[in-house]
């Protein structure tokens, strides 16, 4: 079978362009990730979608909007409790104090409805496997929804971002309501991961989201460069990625992890290059 | 016109005034901070000085008083914070409602708050810290601290460590709870305070690929105005500073010097009435301390803003035309003037007195 006749199938197309558009918009709240050190906030999600999974077997419902339920809990509490952006987080201490309680509830919880309501544990993992293939429609406009967020927080409020990412209380003395943008940085950050692990997995969440963000934070020579870049390696890996794993019929999620491992090696020595030459100058 | 109040510098004289009360010397403080002069370099010749005219003197920093009629309330205040002063009259008391209001006080800052809103001047103060307790861990850091800065005042307040010299800064920014108090930013009772510039210890940023132009950027936030409009300001702001060749470096790429020039261009593209700095030069060579502080003095004297400085450098202790105070168990104090008395010896000869007086030993 060639490329072309298999991109004929609608799911696989649909799932490369979701794929790629993935690959274009999801490093841009990786970036928040990175910068605000919320890394903490990927597990916490990943923990909430198990939830929300076991639940939905327990329920024989789709997991999707339950496990978008759980996380949207999980990020209210956080949001509330002031643990990552939040006004009362004094100290990264506090933040992984609540994320470390809020991972550990969350994941007592899903084996406790797996224990009690025999569902299978190996179905329930299974959902951070992801599917970029078999997605429906709820999938697809929850999709839309998150990359519509993205893209019009990004481009509505770019200077009120930059000055968060900036220094935190710097932002707050130029008249930037700091806990308003954490809360909204907070919210799709996390809801980017919670959906990223439902249609990529689990695995594919650090390629899409946080190796691009990483290559735009160093090679970025402004804020704003670095969001491009970031948005741009991103698409060329999920892009690239996609056409490997078809053409070598592997897992797409695999091509993809190993596309952009590799543009961040060439971007690792890019840098180094760079600075052999600024150095010799 | 008879003049009530006289202000020599090395017997020129620099101030007169006719004014009646306490206008005198609050036009003198205005005068200060408009010429620059550097208070210890006056003396200062009044008719009448009680405790009020007193606290006034000392919140200036003159150093050396000659008065007419001195009250024994105000040389209580000139002793304790080593005022030199001659007389001719000394009475216990100056008869007037102020002296009596006064009475209790003993804090200069609060004093000329009082003095201040009896004259009618307190709306212009454009920033008021008005009994203010601030606590971090159950601990007192500030405790009934009262301060007030006038428009284009330039106070540095000194401290040891821990003294609560950014808890200061922090609790007028809103950025710290405060236990009690009042903080008053243009008249306003305000936990946004709109208006103000500050720069952190240390700065923020250098973790990330930032240009200097984005930097300086987040200083016109609060604006609403067109991309032009926008970019004129920033390039106004590195102009003062002389960045503006370095607009496209990175922050992280910048030495210590230049990053605070960025720092100081964002505050001026911010275009405020009050600048917080929070050691301004700290970390940084002699080279590029004397060029921060070019640049901070070149701007207090055109713009006229209030510029509120903490620090603990000597540095910073020399600068004409500032106010200093000394921050200690919570509270402000004017500084100690007894190191100009050696100077008192040496000007004295050059006095030309309206009135024959006596010196205090």
């Amino acid at each position: 079978m060639n490329l072309l006749s298999i991109l004929s199938y609608p799911s696989i197309l649909l799932g490369g362009i979701i794929l790629f558009v993935s690959g274009l918009v999801f490093p841009l709240p990786g970036i928040f990730i990175l910068r605000l050190h919320l890394i903490p906030l990927r597990f916490v999600m990943m923990h909430g979608a198990l939830l929300g999974g076991a639940l939905a077997l327990w329920m024989g419902t789709n997991p999707l909007p339950l496990a978008l339920g759980v996380n949207f809990l999980l990020v209210g509490i956080l949001i509330l409790w002031g643990g990552l952006m939040g006004q009362n987080s004094s100290s990264p201490l506090e933040g992984s104090k609540v994320t470390t309680f809020l991972m550990v509830s969350t994941v007592a919880l899903a084996f406790l409805v797996i224990y009690k309501a025999n569902v299978p544990a190996k179905d329930t993992l299974a959902l951070l496997w992801g599917s970029i293939y078999a997605l429906d429609s709820l999938d697809v406009w929850s999709f839309l929804g998150i990359v519509g967020c993205n893209t019009f927080y990004l481009l509505g409020w770019h200077r009120e971002i930059l000055a968060v990412l900036y220094d935190r209380e710097i932002a707050q003395t130029s008249g930037v309501r700091t806990s308003f943008h954490g809360a909204i940085i907070v919210l799709l950050a996390g809801f980017t991961v919670s959906l990223s692990m439902r249609f990529l997995g689990a695995l594919l969440v650090d390629a899409v989201v946080l190796l691009p963000a990483l290559i735009g934070l160093s090679l970025g020579r402004s804020v704003r460069s670095s969001f491009r870049i970031a948005s741009l390696s991103g698409g060329v890996a999920a892009l690239l990625g996609y056409l490997v794993g078809i053409l070598v019929d592997i897992p797409v999620s695999s091509s993809v992890t190993l596309c952009t491992v590799v543009l961040f090696g060439l971007s690792f020595g890019f840098r180094k290059i760079r600075a052999i030459r600024r150095n010799s100058e | 016109m008879e003049y009530t109040l006289t202000v020599r510098r090395n017997g020129e004289v620099l101030f007169q005034s006719g004014g009646k009360w306490l206008h005198p010397l609050l036009d003198l403080e205005e005068a200060i901070q408009r010429n620059g002069w550097n208070p210890a370099d006056l003396d200062l010749e009044d008719k009448i000085v009680g405790k009020a005219a007193a606290f006034l003197i000392v919140r200036m920093g003159i150093p050396r008083v000659s008065a007419h009629l001195l009250s024994e309330l105000a040389v209580e205040v000139f002793r304790r914070y080593g005022v030199c002063f001659r007389w001719n009259e000394r009475i216990p008391r100056i008869a007037c409602q102020t002296e009596q209001i006064l009475a209790n006080i003993d804090d200069p800052e609060e004093a000329a708050l009082v003095i201040l809103r009896r004259a009618g001047r307190d709306r212009e103060i454009p920033l008021v810290v008005e009994s203010l307790f601030v606590y971090r861990e159950n601990r007192p850091i500030l405790q009934n601290l009262t301060f007030a800065a006038s428009r284009g005042d330039r106070v540095v307040i000194r401290g040891a460590n821990g003294s609560g010299k950014s808890t200061l800064l922090r609790a007028i920014l809103g950025l710290l709870p405060i236990e009690k108090g009042t903080i008053l930013i243009q008249g306003k009772h305000t936990r946004d305070p709109e208006g103000i510039g500050y720069l952190a210890q240390g700065g923020g940023g250098i973790d990330l690929n930032i240009s200097v132009e984005e930097a300086v950027e987040v200083g016109t936030i609060r604006y609403r105005c067109s991309q032009r409009e926008r970019k004129e300001r920033i390039q106004r702001a590195l102009s003062i500073t002389g960045m503006d060749t370095l607009r496209k470096r990175t922050l992280r790429s910048l030495s210590g010097g230049e990053r605070r020039r960025t720092e100081l261009s964002r505050l001026f593209a911010q275009e405020p009435a009050i600048l917080l700095l929070d050691e301004p030069t700290t970390n940084l060579d002699p080279k590029a301390k004397q060029e921060v502080l070019e640049v901070l003095q070149r701007y207090a004297e055109d713009r006229k803003a209030t510029i509120v400085m903490v620090s603990h450098e000597e540095i910073h202790f020399h600068l004409p035309g500032w106010r200093y105070r000394l921050l200690s168990h919570g509270r402000l104090y004017p500084e100690d003037s007894r190191t100009y008395e050696s100077q008192w010896s040496r000007s004295s000869s050059t006095l030309d007195l309206a009135f024959p007086c006596r010196k205090e030993s």
